[in-house]
């Protein structure tokens, strides 16, 4: 049988009303879910998976995989609304969605995230369907070498990501890196800097900070300027949709965004938040709206999102086919599945391709009920942006404080969120941007693991590193970055000498 | 006497006699209001679900609901710190893991866990057991020990923690073997599992519910078993235990239920009671077991004396093998 009549088989399975309204209510919930920062899909499917005991274990995964997707859409919509992240893998959208929202291109801003992330989707279901066991084979050739040298490529390419100059944004690299080493040491356990203070003890965690840099920050400043702050602009129903140029140059965005996200869902950890940062970065250099970057292009919204779901997808290659969760999203599922006496592995297509492909098959309607969900409502969203800012602001603060006691159910992430909020407040205009701060709390710490992992295994040699092929090519891409970028340096510093002679005393 | 007096005495006397009525009552009717499980790890884990499971069904049986409240974070202190710090009237319980013994013993945790919290009802009982890949030339643990005696340093292992049970099974192991092997700390079981399925880490001891369907494909094959007996389960049944071998090393962990110290008697009877009721319940059993783990229960004595007799065991075994001077040098 070919995963084709499979496929069939499987749509046979997934179309029945009850699996239907299973999709539906799954979806539905993600949305929901992924709308609310902190609630995320973890609280959502672990509240209810003792509930599904009842149900028939195909309509179960439907309704698991039916908010794991949702999720991921629903993500973007209270990054580009409100500029509150609710994951780590909707941050970059903030940037530039949050961005247009304030020119009034919010309801394009929502639009394309919803397009690119069907897309991806899509692609990355079929990508499921035809190659799963073969991918899920490289994904174990990912060893700590490799995820090192992954993390410190995706340093090196997002030091610059602000614009600034090298020098700012490598300090505030600097200062997210040290940030992240407090709490308990990943290899040995040691608390570090932690001051004997129980809020310190896990750590600083880096959703948390996302959420006081942009959420807060921007409560804060809309506040300090008073009157002077300026409502979005009214726009028009049919100016809620994207332009015919909006539109093609979303096009080629998603695609190269798509295809980051479905590569680097492959690796071991936290991928969709790295192929987002990965795809902007890579957006802000090659897309036709580049220029635009820092006061709401497109391409930076459509991007990262194809990217956030391409990752969610390709994620669910090694789910599946090896029984391996990823990220805490896919670890979520796998309880799921475990909890109905289904142990996802190599052995489940075999074993249970009835619950294998059904579930597949229910993906991509999944998938189509919300574009079709989506879009509709992308001119309710975007009209609570018509709201004063004198109410909308405070509604923004609780968003963000309800969001960040989610997370952990924890108080002291509260005053957390506000010191950062303080910091990212003030940071505003100073030419300081808070961007390289938060990639370097996001990535020192999986940079200092697995570079420590490395080391033990290979005895302490370096080389471990540069021989292996993919790390060796990760390290040597990074190194002709830097190069490239000092060459670029010297030559503009060179050139632009003889135009600017040291003035007169 | 006139009749307001009456009137005052005689709802004094009602007063009393409605505090008098309630008073009994209220200890009998314990729960009067919902009870927060605090489970100190973030939802979805294995132990968040097994979480859910039982206390839904204790849920049934006591008649309000038990609200989970996950408080992941710093190898389960942050919640256990928080369930030493509740009110002990039995509104706030939480899960607790074999952790709590060891960490006090590191001299690392703000409390004391064994100590500050009253124990309720032990739920699952899980023996690391050691893996190796199936495609490794290791065919049984005898084989990898000599293979270690030969080439010492060579043989890595994956561990979850520093001085956890991944961690102490297979130090415990080298030492009475002889042998040098080295850990490599990953941060959970799930990472360590993709980096073993990979070949980047040659063994490690972890959970049988992380390796179990792994070991059903045939990606992984099971070497020793650090448990204090062979295991029921058909899968790990031929496998030996370190004992067995002639290595003395025992290692076990286990998942329960506890409380603050300091819960009133007629509360830790009441619950204990429920949760010796719903851990005989088939149903619950069998949930447990398909999520891979044995569901053993040990009544709130039972559990309490495991806590005293591991803190005094594990306290020789980390004192022994030097794991107890390893972590202690780190902190310095």
């Amino acid at each position: 049988m070919t995963s084709l009549d499979a496929l069939i088989q499987g749509f046979q399975l997934a179309a029945t009303p009850t699996n239907l309204v299973a999709a539906g209510i799954g979806v539905m919930l993600g949305t929901f879910a992924g709308m609310l920062p902190g609630l995320g899909i973890s609280g959502t499917i672990a509240l209810l998976i003792p509930i599904s005991f009842g149900l028939d274990p195909l309509t179960a995964l439907v309704i698991f995989g039916g908010i794991y997707y949702g999720a991921a859409y629903g993500g973007s919509t209270t990054s580009i609304l409100l500029n509150v992240p609710g994951e780590g893998a909707s941050v970059v959208t903030c940037v530039e969605g949050y961005a247009m929202a304030r020119r009034g291109r919010a309801g394009a801003a929502l639009s394309v995230a919803a397009l690119g992330s069907f897309f991806a989707g899509m692609l990355g279901l079929v990508g499921l369907v035809l190659f799963a066991p073969t991918i899920a084979g490289w994904a174990l050739a990912f060893g700590p070498q490799e995820y090192f040298c992954i993390a410190l490529l995706a340093l090196v390419v997002l030091s610059g990501i602000s614009g600034q100059s090298m020098v700012q944004s490598g300090l505030m690299v600097v200062v997210g890196i040290m940030l992240g080493t407090i709490g308990i040491d990943p290899m040995t356990g040691v608390e570090r800097f932690t001051l004997s203070s129980d809020v310190l003890l896990d750590g600083i965690s880096f959703i948390i900070v996302v959420m006081g840099v942009y959420g807060m920050a921007e409560v804060l400043q809309t506040a300090a300027d008073g009157d002077a702050a300026v409502s979005a602009p009214r726009v028009a129903f049919r100016d809620l949709y994207p332009t015919r140029e909006e539109l093609s140059r979303s096009m080629p965005a998603i695609g190269r965004g798509s295809l980051i996200g479905l590569l680097i869902g492959l690796v071991p950890g936290p991928s969709g938040t790295i192929s987002t940062f990965l795809s902007y970065a890579v957006e802000k250099r090659l897309s036709r709206g580049r220029d635009q970057f820092g006061s709401g292009a497109i391409e930076g919204v459509a991007g990262p999102e194809a990217a956030n779901n391409g990752a969610d997808t390709s994620t669910l290659i090694p789910l599946l086919s090896l029984g391996l969760p990823f990220n805490a999203g896919a670890a979520l599922l796998l309880s799921g599945f475990l909890i109905h006496g289904i142990t996802p592995g190599p052995n489940l297509v075999n074993t249970r391709p009835d619950l294998f492909w059904g579930l597949v098959a229910s993906l991509f309607i999944g998938n189509l009920m919300l574009l079709v969900i989506n879009l509709p409502f992308v001119g309710l969203f975007a009209s609570l942006l018509r709201i004063p800012l004198g109410i909308l602001m405070p509604l923004v603060a609780v968003v963000v404080m309800s969001g960040t006691y989610f997370i952990n159910n924890n108080l002291s992430d509260l005053w957390l969120a506000v010191a950062f909020g303080l910091v990212g407040w003030l940071l505003k205009g100073t030419g300081y941007s808070v961007a390289p701060l938060i990639i370097g709390l996001f990535l020192g710490p999986l940079i200092e693991k697995g570079f420590i992992q490395s080391m033990v295994l290979a005895d302490g040699s370096f080389l471990t590193l540069m021989s292996r092929p993919f790390s060796g090519l990760m390290l040597g891409t990074a190194a002709l970055f830097i190069l490239v970028r000092i060459g670029l340096g010297l030559r503009s510093r060179f050139a632009r000498a003889p135009l600017a002679p040291t003035p007169p005393r | 006497m006139n009749s307001a007096a009456t009137r005052r005495l005689a709802l004094a006397a009602f007063g009393l006699a409605s505090v008098a009525m309630t008073l009994p009552a209220l200890a009998q009717a314990y729960p009067q209001r919902p009870i927060r499980v605090i489970v100190p790890f973030p939802a979805g884990g294995a132990t968040d679900v097994m979480g859910r499971i039982v206390t839904k069904a204790v849920e049934a049986r006591l008649g309000k609901p038990l609200i989970i409240e996950n408080k992941p974070g710093a190898g389960t202190m942050t919640g256990l710190n928080e369930l030493v710090g509740a009110r002990p009237d039995g509104y706030t319980i939480g899960m607790v893991t074999s952790t709590m013994v060891l960490q006090p013993l590191y001299g690392g945790s703000r409390h004391d866990y064994p100590n500050a919290l009253q124990p309720i009802a032990q739920i699952t009982v899980t023996p690391p057991v050691l893996v190796t890949g199936s495609d490794t030339p290791w065919k049984t643990a005898q084989a990898l020990i000599d293979d270690a005696k030969a080439n010492p340093r060579k043989i890595k292992y994956g561990i979850t923690g520093f001085g956890n049970s991944s961690h102490i099974g297979p130090t415990q192991l080298a030492r009475v073997a002889g042998i040098e092997i080295e850990p490599v700390s990953f941060d959970g079981g799930g990472t360590l599992l993709t980096a073993l399925l990979g070949g980047h880490i040659a063994v490690s001891a972890g959970s049988t519910v992380d390796y179990k369907p792994h070991i059903e494909a045939g990606k992984l094959r099971p070497l020793l078993n650090f448990g204090p007996e062979r295991s029921q389960d058909p899968l790990y049944k031929d496998v030996p235990t370190a004992k067995e071998l002639g290595y003395d090393a025992e290692i076990v962990s286990w998942t329960g239920v506890a409380a603050p110290k300091g819960v009133s008697a007629d509360v830790a009877t009441r619950l204990n009671e429920a949760f010796t009721a719903v851990m005989a319940d088939p149903e619950v059993k069998a949930a447990i077991a398909k999520l891979g783990s044995e569901p053993v229960h040990l009544d709130a004595a039972g559990f309490g004396a495991r806590w005293a007799s591991e803190t005094t065991k594990l306290r020789q075994v980390v004192t022994e093998t030097g794991i107890l001077e390893l972590v202690k040098s780190q902190r310095r």
